[in-house]
């Protein structure tokens, strides 16, 4: 009972991860385990812009660190093949943000921060 | 274990779980594990024409280290249920 969900359903099966820095990662899952490392195969990666449709980058087989996952999607092949990726327009999704404390003025402070150069990569602001 | 055991009672419920990216996603509540982690079936974003980044996904797997709020049907709380489990837990647990 508490090893739970898992992801041994999705082994061999076409994946999307998102990842905590945003981005969007399509693959094969070829392997897990607890920490949600995976072995993704045949991997690329969904670049989502404003300004023009998705591009995809290639990257074959990868292993991305649990500590780093936030989304593991199964892909659903038929959905996927009706998709124009080319005509798709969205901002990038946003960073997970970590938490930061700091003191200003000798009072505590707890903020949210977002790695500076992910917020500047498109000109129009993110909400 | 208290939101562990709590979440499978709810397995099969309708939520929608914010992230802390920000995106929401609703679905069918299939499993939950010790880490919290969440599998939702038949999926939904909430603003899908803002976030089509999961379009062509039905159902997924939630990283709990991820998760921001659950957001759950008024009807699967039951107050009275919630308040024994803690204090049992804030003695023995």
């Amino acid at each position: 009972m508490s090893t739970g969900p898992g992801l041994e359903s999705l082994v061999d099966q076409t994946i999307s991860v998102i990842t905590n820095d945003g981005r969007n990662i399509v693959g094969v899952l070829r392997g897990f385990d607890q920490a949600t490392n995976i072995i993704l195969d045949e991997s690329h990666e969904r670049v989502y812009s404003t300004k023009e449709g998705v591009q995809q980058l290639v990257l074959g087989l990868y292993i991305i660190r649990g500590d780093n996952i936030s989304v593991v999607g199964e892909l659903d092949e038929e959905l996927d093949a009706n998709l124009d990726l080319s005509k798709l327009r969205a901002h990038p999704l946003k960073p997970v943000g970590r938490w930061t404390i700091s003191t200003l003025n000798g009072v505590f402070a707890m903020s949210r921060v977002f790695p500076l150069t992910m917020l500047m990569d498109e000109e129009e602001a993110v909400d | 274990m208290l939101f562990f055991s709590y979440f499978k009672e709810l397995v099969g419920k309708e939520v929608t779980v914010e992230l802390k990216n920000d995106l929401a996603i609703r679905g069918t509540l299939h499993s939950v594990d010790q880490y919290l982690n969440i599998k939702l079936e038949n999926i939904r974003v909430v603003d899908q024409d803002k976030y089509p980044h999961m379009l062509s996904v039905r159902n997924c797997f939630i990283r709990g280290s991820v998760v921001r709020y659950v957001q759950l049907p008024p009807d699967g709380v039951d107050i009275d249920i919630l308040h024994d489990a803690t204090r049992r837990e804030a003695r023995g647990g």
